[in-house]
């Protein structure tokens, strides 16, 4: 495993650039006190809607904030919603779809179906209509993340289920009188989880994706918290003031390329199927 | 028969989601903590006990949940989503009046989406691991990657403000009138108006949302089309017909697209679910009169009945374009059939 990971930074050059560019945002984000040059909520009116210079490196928004400052702390939030999301929902949608998996019959057809019902919804629109419902802060933004995302991972997980399950080991485990509970703890979630943690690192960046629409729509975290959703739609108004939204987008963009990229690596690695040659 | 059998299968499960996903919307309405009474009433009304008991017991408001729900599901099976809010006018008529923007969009953008996802895909696979590929799939990646709202943002700042040679926000330019709604596609009623000029500026109104809307199930659709597509190759059937002595392209387009293709489908239908949900955010940033904008304004305006409304009718599209899809599938590929 360590020498394809060793392997793939020498070959796959997209997946090292990932890791790179994902590397450098959680380190800013660590460092952002002894990185940002200026406090990323203090406002200077005197200072308005400047271009990028020396002073202020990407500029400063409407209210004279340093936007260089607001975008290394905004990692700090992008990063925590985007990872804390992947892994409540893959927790809760690995377990939900073991158990649907492992039980079978009645119990996985209901359980199957209720999860297909939140996913027959558009995401975005569900996300919005529970925030909007529970009030804007990031705890109920993730919240409503959480259970957008977790349906998937349980489908994934019911999946890879129904056949492991089939495993000899497993009916040894049976045979042995151990307790579905413990057939379930120890052998079958443990070679099943590969699949669901391909997904969960696939889905970090949408999950980044997510979070900055909810904050770009107003249903984030409350101003003047530097997230970068809200940083782009604070410079919607200012449409000709490239670097108010621009700087902030970039920051979203780069963070999602790098999680897809590493993502994709991963998949390409852990995936048997895809390792043939063409 | 069996083909019969199979798509009358399908059918039943659409009515029996549909009827879960009605449930579960009625349940997430139940959990809003605001008083529809005091939402929907003026301070006057409100402050005169029979107003307020004749406006609970018209919605069915002063009964027990069970028959609350029994009323709503009566009201849904007469097609009646209540009152706008915020417009005051019968949510329906308010869905009705912004559907056919959004589809118009929609189907422009999964044109795009598809053509442009093949095409690269197929490319992508016949020179895998070349520069050719990395360049393919950093451009997938960055299509799945890019956030579309600042994605919008940017091709305004520069296809409409700065280059000036693409329309901004809005439907039509401010030269022409709405055509004749027959169709409800400004493109499609336009050219039966005969008024070339106006259909052209439509079509390039639907240029710079569309490609917005289209970018993360163009990402989406070129990733399926290579994995797949190199799976194909990898078969025996493939390798005999290689080993007949016949050319790449002939091999790609005539025995290994047709397979390859088959789960692309799939991913093609679950994009068109996804457009939809994603036109919030194009909507609203291209000023286009849609679902997805009416939504976002219902949203900040806590107009329940219309979020409920919105969420009902794009479930409903999802649901129906995923029954399609398994159809078709069926239809396809017959493996699915007998599984």
């Amino acid at each position: 495993m360590l020498h394809s990971l060793k392997k793939m930074f020498k070959s796959n050059y997209l997946f090292t650039f990932g890791v790179i560019i994902c590397l450098f945002w959680i380190i800013m984000a660590i460092i952002a006190p002894m990185v940002a040059p200026y406090d990323p909520v203090v406002q200077d009116l005197t200072l308005r809607l400047k271009a990028p210079s020396a002073a202020h490196i990407f500029g400063t928004d409407n209210f004279g904030r340093d936007i260089f400052s607001r975008v290394i702390y905004g990692g700090r939030y992008s990063l925590l919603a985007g990872c804390l999301t992947v892994v409540i929902a893959g927790c809760i949608g690995t377990i939900y779809g073991a158990i649907a998996g492992y039980v079978g019959g009645a119990v996985d057809n209901i359980m199957m179906r209720l999860s297909e019902m939140i996913l027959s919804f558009p995401s975005l629109i569900l996300a919005m209509i529970i925030n909007a419902v529970m009030g804007s802060n990031l705890f109920n933004t993730m919240f409503a993340l959480v259970i957008v995302a977790w349906p998937s991972y349980a489908r994934v997980m019911r999946s890879v289920v129904l056949s492991v399950r089939e495993n000899e080991y497993v009916t040894a485990s049976e045979a042995l009188g151990a307790s579905r509970f413990r057939i379930l703890l120890k052998e079958i979630i443990p070679n099943s989880i590969t699949s669901v943690l391909i997904m969960a690192t696939t889905d970090i960046g949408n999950q980044i994706l997510m979070f900055s629409t909810l904050s770009f729509l107003g249903l984030g975290s409350a101003p003047p918290t530097p997230e970068w959703g809200m940083m782009v739609s604070d410079g919607v108004q200012y449409f000709n003031k490239f670097w108010v939204a621009g700087f902030p987008g970039l920051a979203i963009f780069t963070m999602a390329v790098g999680a897809n990229f590493i993502g994709d690596g991963l998949r390409d690695l852990l995936d048997p199927k895809l390792r043939k040659q063409f | 028969m069996e083909r019969l059998k199979f798509i009358g299968k399908r059918l039943v499960y659409l009515v029996i989601m549909l009827f879960g996903v009605a449930t579960l919307v009625f349940i997430l309405t139940k959990l809003v903590p605001g008083d529809p009474v005091t939402a929907n009433l003026s301070q006057r009304a409100l402050g005169d006990p029979q107003i307020v008991a004749a406006y609970k017991a018209k919605y069915g408001l002063d009964q027990p949940i069970i028959v609350q729900y029994v009323y709503y599901m009566k009201n849904l099976l007469h097609f009646d989503l209540g009152t706008s809010i915020r417009t005051n006018n019968a949510v329906l008529s308010e869905l009705a009046r912004c559907y056919p923007a959004t589809i118009e969009l929609a189907v422009f953008a999964i044109i795009l989406a598809t053509l442009f996802g093949i095409l690269f895909g197929v490319i992508s696979a016949i020179k895998r691991n070349s520069i050719i590929d990395q360049i393919v799939r950093a451009i997938s990646v960055t299509g799945v990657s890019l956030p579309s709202f600042w994605f919008a943002l940017l091709v305004l700042y520069f296809f409409y403000y700065k280059l000036q040679i693409l329309p901004g926000p809005g439907r039509l330019g401010n030269a022409f009138s709405a055509p004749q709604t027959v169709t409800g596609f400004f493109v499609i009623d336009s050219l039966l108006e005969g008024d070339i000029p106006k259909a052209l500026d439509a079509l390039r109104h639907l240029i710079l949302p569309g490609t917005v809307l289209a970018a993360f199930t163009m990402g989406l659709i070129t990733r399926t089309t290579r994995s797949n597509l190199l799976d194909v190759m990898s078969t025996d059937y493939i390798r005999t017909a290689r080993a007949k002595g016949l050319s790449s392209v002939r091999l790609i387009i005539h025995h290994a697209l047709g397979n390859a293709l088959i789960p692309v489908l799939t991913v093609i239908g679950l994009g068109f679910g996804n457009l939809l949900g994603g036109m919030v955010l194009v909507e609203t940033i291209f000023n286009w009169p849609g679902v997805g904008q009416f939504a976002y304004q219902s949203v900040l305006s806590n107009d329940y009945p219309s979020i409920i409304g919105v969420a009902l009718l794009i479930a409903l599209n999802y649901m129906i374009i995923n029954t399609v899809v398994d159809i078709l599938y069926g239809i396809i590929d017959p493996r699915v059939r007998c599984s």
